[in-house]
């Protein structure tokens, strides 16, 4: 072997090299920043993303309304009941709000006139402002025979053509606004009858027809008691089993394998845990696909069905894969529906009254 | 179910002291005659009272609200023998509702609801003296075998030892299940429709007619449409997460000082932890829509429902996953390698890429899989922004489908459940089951073989 001359670290050729060399790992590390600084800027954007189109689902418009509560409006009360205190609460629940509702916007634009425009009109306020009215009067009587005066939410049209600022760019046959109401809505907006407020219904209340009225109160509720199932039964099994495998279990095939398994659980899509959860309903509960059962209770505090949740949330122990409340089966099986209930009945499209619909698994 | 639960309880504590004081008894008091503690004793006999006993309680508690439905559903229909299956499930519901819930059609099912409430109070009444039974008898039986040369303690430690097995065992019990109930009706599935046609076909429709005289009548079930589009949106994901995934981890252990990491690495970590239907809502509503934007300016024809969309946020979501996996593997690389590298005269980047990198291949290679493998079973994002329709293509462009999504729309509706439709869904789950079981394998076992290797 020959030997090798010694290298001379200061020959021109030397110090390029290696300024080459350092600026390559300049590069690397510029890159490496740069993969870092991508990654967290895809963060922002979605954070920002998020953010910026959901905030709006936290505000709701109101609309003002000052509505004449005269007692003769109401049948079956007298202004004496009123005086006494003696009104029968049933008749106050039957009273026409939605005409008094209609009436008041009828006041606010007294140039409205014909069937089909005071219709338009009406549109503006949302399906819930005569529960709100209701509700108002059956709390408190004494209120009939005066003047009172109350923001209502607007329809989820106008509440959509507020949060974009009145502009629309849209035309007139493609939106669910015509121009008339358009205008009635910037009328409003400019007598000052017009506020965008946080929105109580959206955390409080449930689900809803009315894209308005709809609150994830229940989803929370159904999210909640999912988790509780999911940790009452998840918790001891696995911190019974780490135990067994770290503290007891002679390394050997059985310990190999259960912890083969456990790593792969892990690892196995939601989705398969669903179908393990819907094939075990299925063949050994033989639960038919809806248990759809009714019930029309007032008040929507208690969204979640025992029943369906609990059906549910069995599956969800082995994995998180929650279809409570559903509502859309119910909604294409009417023939299904209780005599006395029908779609688009008054007492169904109330926000008060739920339907519970399939357990998909 | 609690205030059985409770007696139980209470039985159990009495166990406990008449086992600890027949002990004592048996001894006169010396307890140094005693093999064990007398507390071993009480808890002997407690468990004895208690084991069979709750789990008589939680076997009723699990089947017993069936068991009752099932015995008001066969009254319904013995006094309402015209009614059909659905109506007869309906007022089933209503009945039980109207007992947990008082409402206006409580007064005319009165009748049948007492009959389910007198149902009930016997079938409640019936577990708790069964169980409280059962409790005494065998706590009685149990405070009988105790001797002062007994090994209680011992036969505690058994006990513990046996439940902790069971809940271990249990990680393998899951997984047969999931194998035999996917097995079971994907069998049925393939009765209906040929393995051959699922595995080969290139048409995928499963529309099955609802009346004999509809169009389209049969349902096509080629799922290689949907193979193909789960791997194009796979593809694109890993396009995304494994060079970000990759230099993040490599900068964040080679180059980042304690403060950069200490912030940065958190920061990453929100990525893996926000919940996969917001990335999809993100994909849906400001991703496509730019993403189609785009592509107009550009003069391409973009669906709206791209698969690239869909593949560029799931790879977003898979960067931490990919990262903090690479980022294991390289720092489970011995420091003499990369002092040996240093002494030699090499840079960082040098190092990284010539010592490091190879030497953390097995670790970044299965971390490479497990990236796919969540990939491919991802299921809310491509729900809510890949396509629906099935469309063999490989133009990222276009709207495609995933076995995921189709699992999803084949199961939400109305449907029976013999029909070749839902079955459709087990058989793509084994498939799923299978792909991702394999993957996951190998993974475990390379990286397995690959930390012996430098422990």
């Amino acid at each position: 072997m020959s030997e090798l001359p010694p290298t001379d670290w200061f020959s021109d050729a030397m110090r390029q090299r290696t300024a080459r060399r350092y600026r390559r790992d300049r590069i690397f590390r510029g890159v490496g920043l740069a993969g870092i600084v991508l990654a967290l800027g895809m963060l922002a954007v979605l954070l920002v993303g998020i953010a910026s189109s959901g905030y709006q689902g936290f505000r709701q418009t109101q609309i003002y309304l000052s509505v004449e509560l005269d007692v003769s409006a109401f049948p079956g009360i007298t202004a004496e009941d009123v005086a006494n205190d003696t009104v029968d609460v049933e008749k106050i629940r039957k009273g026409p709000y939605g005409k008094l509702v209609r009436e008041s916007l009828m006041a606010m634009f007294p140039d409205v006139s014909g069937r089909s425009n005071i219709r338009e009109l009406n549109k503006l306020v949302s399906v819930g402002a005569k529960n709100q009215l209701r509700q108002m009067l059956m709390a408190d009587s004494s209120l009939l025979g005066q003047r009172v005066e109350l923001w209502v939410p607007s329809g989820a049209d106008v509440d959509g053509l507020v949060k974009e600022g009145l502009q629309t760019d849209v035309p007139e046959a493609d939106r669910r606004l015509s121009d008339q109401q358009v205008e009635w809505v910037r009328q409003l907006d400019e007598r000052g009858l017009l506020q965008t407020v946080l929105s109580d219904d959206f955390i409080s209340a449930g689900d809803s027809r009315e894209p308005e009225l709809a609150g994830i109160w229940g989803a929370v509720v159904g999210s909640a008691l999912t988790l509780l199932v999911t940790l009452i039964v998840s918790m001891p099994l696995g911190v019974a089993a780490a135990i067994y495998l770290e503290e007891f279990a002679k390394k050997g095939r059985l310990s190999d394998w259960i912890e083969v398994n456990i790593n792969n659980l892990a690892a196995v899509p939601s989705i398969v845990y669903g179908l393990l959860g819907l094939a075990i309903f299925l063949n050994f509960f033989e639960m038919p696909i809806c248990t759809c059962g009714w019930r029309a209770d007032i008040g929507h505090d208690d969204t979640a069905d025992d029943n369906h949740c609990r059906s549910c949330c069995i599956g969800c122990c082995a994995a998180l894969y929650p279809r409570c409340g559903n509502r859309t089966w119910c909604l294409q099986n009417a023939g299904d529906l209780p005599p006395h209930l029908t779609i688009g009945d008054a007492r169904y499209s109330d926000r008060q009254y739920y339907w519970y619909g399939p357990c998909t698994g | 179910m609690a205030s059985n639960l409770l007696y139980l309880a209470l039985i159990g504590g009495l166990f406990f002291f008449a086992g600890r004081q027949r002990a004592i008894g048996l001894v006169s008091g010396d307890q140094h005659l005693l093999n064990s503690l007398p507390g071993h004793y009480g808890f002997y006999a407690a468990a004895w009272a208690l084991l069979p006993s709750v789990l008589i309680v939680f076997l009723w508690a699990a089947l017993g609200p069936f068991w009752v439905e099932s015995i008001i559903h066969a009254e319904v229909l013995r006094d309402h023998p015209g009614l059909d299956p659905q109506q007869l499930a309906l007022r089933v519901s209503n009945i039980i509702n109207c007992v947990q819930l008082p409402n206006d059609e409580g007064g005319i099912l009165a009748a049948e609801i007492d009959r389910f409430l007198n149902r009930q109070a016997v079938y409640e009444g019936t577990v708790v003296v069964s169980t409280v039974a059962v409790a005494i008898l065998d706590g009685l039986n149990g405070v009988r075998l105790i001797k002062p040369d007994m090994r209680a303690r011992n036969s505690m430690d058994k006990l513990v030892h046996n439940v902790l097995l069971i809940a271990s065992v249990a990680a393998i019990l899951i997984t047969v299940g999931i194998i035999l109930s996917l097995i079971f009706e994907t069998i049925r599935f393939f009765t209906l429709v040929p393995i051959a046609e699922f595995l080969f076909g290139l048409e995928w429709s499963p529309q099955i007619a609802l009346r004999a005289d509809q169009v389209a009548s049969a349902g096509a079930f080629g799922a290689v449409p949907l193979f193909a589009g789960t791997l194009l949106i796979t593809f694109i994901a890993m396009c995304i997460a494994v060079p970000i995934g990759l230099l993040s981890a490599i900068y964040l252990t080679q180059y980042a000082d304690e403060r950069f990491r200490a912030v940065a690495k958190p920061l990453l970590e929100i990525l893996a932890g926000i919940p996969t239907v917001v990335y999809g809502f993100v994909a849906a509503l400001v991703l496509a829509p730019a993403v189609r934007e785009m592509g107009l300016t550009l003069g391409l024809d973009v669906a709206s429902e791209s698969a690239l969309a869909a593949g560029l946020i799931m790879g977003i979501m898979i960067i931490p996953f990919m990262s903090s996996l690479s980022d294991d593997a390289l720092t489970a690389v011995p420091q003499a390698m990369k002092e040996g590298s240093f002494a030699l005269g090499a840079t960082k980047a040098e190092t990284i890429a010539r010592v490091l990198i190879p030497a953390a291949l097995p670790g970044i290679i299965s971390s490479f899989l497990l990236a796919v493998s969540r990939a491919i079973g991802e299921t809310m994002i491509v729900v809510m922004a890949a396509g629906l329709a099935a469309n063999l293509t490989a133009n990222p462009l276009q709207a495609v489908t995933t076995v995921t999504v189709q699992i999803v729309t084949l199961l939400t509706g109305d449907q029976e459940f013999d029909s070749a439709k839902t079955l459709a869904a087990f058989a793509l789950g084994l498939a799923l089951f299978l792909v991702t079981l394999m993957i996951n394998m190998i993974a475990q076992r390379i990286v397995k073989s690959y930390r012996e290797q430098y422990e």
